[in-house]
């Protein structure tokens, strides 16, 4: 029972599901990865209960054996393994798993095989199909804006919403909130939570090229993401996502359309007068000039102005500066339009020529 | 792992809960009180089992998928926390909480078992109090505790406390005898001793606290007093401490036997059974005073050990004095009931 492959795809197998490992279990069968070959496939399994992922990769086996192997160990084994082709045999009696690449020979042993669970399911319904970069790109123009300690639930992952041809991923923290849509051609209806850290895995196995496809479909209690290569399913988070549409303002006293870099340049420079807090940057809008002041008690001040494109009059708010440059991270476009009302009313902030990403961001008091 | 319904002797606890399955009304927590060995934690994994059986009908079937995960502690959905090293911290709690979280694995309902609740720290029990407060989706949660007057009376105030039943002599001793295949002799000795619980019977049912009780019986039920041999046993004891309070308890069941058979008791009320015959004869050698002086002197040694006295001075001195009761027949005026010997 034997299997020969190249180091370069076992080890891409290995470290697509690496972070599915569970790094402590009680029964301790889930530290471990799985392998399974037969008819020249390599099937690579972990799962944490939480997310699970399998990938598949090519290799010449004479006979379908399958073991579950300690992933502490054996992972960065391979990753250290010489390039070139790796044979890997199961001795059963033993219970070793011995493999063997350029003058190397190790053996490792292998953990129970039986009650690995499986993932993934043949009754599944594809519910949406898109490109895998489109995905990746959606997930990370959102997945920062959630909320990173406990608390509220359902904040702490993103909303997928599919309706009326279109999907909808929205994130909030309850002081911004992150709306990225794209129409899509045949999805099914559906609304999930799914949890910052699996979209934070699947930007990691996604492909960025605009080719491959990703297919979203609900399996059960979970949702399953499916790539040509590897799958991914995770547990979704309990609770219901809030009324976002109530939250994202249809208008604002004025906007601005500036250049990105140069925002973001400017607010990089605001964000250092922060000793303590976030730095907060006021922003004062007045015939075309933006001035961006920052200050800071016991550090000193910063003040900039920029000229840009404003429609409206002029307004006066405050915001976070590392808010608005996270979400400036993420923009692809050239120009940001950015829309300000006075007080503490909200801001929008969208790439200057799409209506599909939006950001809202809620102004800090300022005395 | 027993079937829910075949816990024994919790029969009516267990058809309550298993009512509550049936007709939709379980409860978001609950608070399972009884003392150590008395099968909290057992009823506590049946009833998850109950919920999660995939035969659905309030009964554990064994033998189904998340049956025997539960019964292994792999259960997603099942979360069980214990203390590390004595304490329940809120970084566990947090866990706990992640797990909330996400929506059940397998579905149905989620499970969380908090096993000596009472040793959670102030800040842990606050954080569950939240989690009690606003539970997420189909969630359940057990505490489990053998002393819930420790625990915040707002978190008792949000379960619905269940306790657990003792067990009567003969129901203990027919379940040994049953289940463990036990001798119907050994299995009434070891019932007597496990003040009705059962998990505590199968402690005490153990090759190595039934050794322990012919050890300490050997030097109590000697006719002419040992006294070396007594201290030999307190040596023994000093090497072993995990076994002094099986030991004290042996030897308090020995007294109190002795004060029975004394007054002329059933045998059915004896303990230690397999000695009936020596306890008659012997018990009318001593008055009662001596007795109870011997039992209050066993209680104050215990009570000055737990409360860190010096373990090898203190046997020493009880294991000597119990070994020949001529001692206490001149001392046993000054014992009074519910004054200590020293005081």
């Amino acid at each position: 029972m034997q299997f020969t492959g190249m180091q370069g795809e076992l080890l891409q197998c290995l470290q697509m599901v690496e972070r599915a490992v569970a790094t402590r279990d009680p029964s301790e069968e889930l530290t471990g990865v799985y392998l399974e070959w037969s008819n020249e496939k390599l099937t690579v399994r972990a799962t944490d209960m939480e997310i699970g992922i399998e990938a598949y990769g090519q290799v010449q086996s004479s006979e379908s054996g399958s073991a579950v192997l300690e992933g502490k160990f054996f992972v960065p084994l391979v990753r250290r393994l010489p390039p070139g082709e790796v044979v890997v045999k199961l001795i059963e009696e033993q219970q070793m798993l011995e493999i063997k690449a350029g003058t190397g020979s190790f053996r490792l042993q292998t953990m129970a095989v039986e009650d690995f669970p499986t993932i993934g399911s043949d009754t599944k319904e594809p519910k949406a199909t898109l490109p895998s970069g489109l995905l990746a790109r959606m997930i990370r123009q959102t997945v920062y804006a959630t909320r990173k300690d406990q608390g509220h639930s359902a904040f702490t992952g993103i909303l997928m919403e599919c309706s009326s041809g279109e999907l909808r991923l929205v994130a909030t923290d309850s002081s911004r909130l992150c709306f990225n849509r794209q129409s899509l051609a045949g999805g099914e209806d559906f609304k999930i939570i799914v949890p910052s850290r699996t979209c934070t895995e699947l930007l990691r196995i996604l492909p960025t090229d605009t080719e491959s496809t990703v297919e979203i479909s609900l399996v059960g209690n979970q949702v399953l993401f499916s790539l040509d290569n590897v799958i991914l399913i995770s547990r979704l988070l309990e609770g219901q996502y809030p009324d976002y549409t109530r939250v994202i303002p249809s208008s604002t006293e004025a906007e601005i359309v500036a250049p990105c870099s140069d925002l973001a340049a400017a607010l990089e420079r605001a964000n250092l007068m922060g000793k303590k807090g976030p730095a907060i940057v006021t922003f004062d809008l007045e015939e075309g000039v933006l001035r961006l002041q920052s200050r800071d008690v016991e550090l000193g001040e910063s003040e900039e102005t920029l000229v840009v494109e404003q429609q409206g009059p002029k307004v006066r708010s405050s915001f976070q500066a590392r808010f608005i440059l996270e979400m400036l991270k993420t923009v692809t476009s050239e120009k940001i339009s950015f829309g300000l009302s006075n007080g503490l009313n909200p801001g929008i902030i969208r790439p200057a020529d799409s209506q599909d990403y939006l950001y809202v961001i809620m102004p800090v008091r300022t005395v | 792992m027993k079937r829910f319904a075949d816990l024994a002797g919790q029969g009516g606890l267990v058809e309550s809960l298993q009512q509550a399955i049936k007709s939709h009304r379980v409860a978001h927590a609950y608070l399972v009180s009884g003392e150590a060995g008395s099968g909290k934690k057992t009823l506590a994994l049946a009833f998850a089992q109950a919920l999660l059986c995939q035969e659905q009908t309030a009964t554990v079937c064994g033998v189904c998928s998340n049956c025997r995960r539960i019964e292994q502690g792999t259960h997603p959905d099942v979360a069980v926390i214990e203390p590390q090293g004595g304490r329940i911290r809120i970084d566990e709690i947090r866990t706990l909480k992640d797990r909330f979280a996400l929506q059940a694995y397998g579905g149905s309902w989620k499970v969380g078992i908090i096993i000596d609740a009472e040793t959670m720290t102030d800040a842990a029990a606050n954080s569950l109090l939240k989690l009690l407060e606003e539970p997420f989706g189909q969630a359940v949660l057990i505490l489990l505790s053998s002393s819930p007057s420790k625990l915040l009376p707002t978190i008792v105030s949000r379960c619905q406390v269940v306790k657990m039943q003792r067990l009567s002599r003969t129901q203990i001793a027919a379940y040994l005898e049953e289940e463990e295949e036990i001798p119907a002799e050994t299995a009434l000795v070891v019932a007597g001793l496990a003040d009705g619980r059962l998990g505590r019977a199968m402690e005490v049912a153990s090759p190595k606290s039934l050794a322990w009780r012919e050890r300490v019986l050997a030097v109590l039920a000697h006719e002419d007093g040992r006294g070396l041999e007594a201290l030999r046993l307190a040596a023994e004891l000093d090497d072993e401490p995990e076994a002094i309070e099986f030991a004290f308890e042996v030897m308090g069941s020995w007294f109190r036997d002795m004060l029975l058979a004394a007054t002329g008791c059933p045998q059915e009320l004896i303990v230690n059974q397999d000695y009936f015959a020596f306890l008659s004869k012997e018990g009318k050698l001593y008055n009662e005073h001596a007795y109870h002086s011997a039992i209050y002197q066993i209680e104050d040694t215990l009570r000055a050990i737990r409360a860190n006295a010096n373990r090898r001075l203190a046997l020493d001195t009880l294991l000597y004095l119990l070994s020949d009761l001529t001692s206490f027949l001149k001392a046993s005026e000054n014992h009074k009931y519910g004054k200590s010997s020293r005081s």
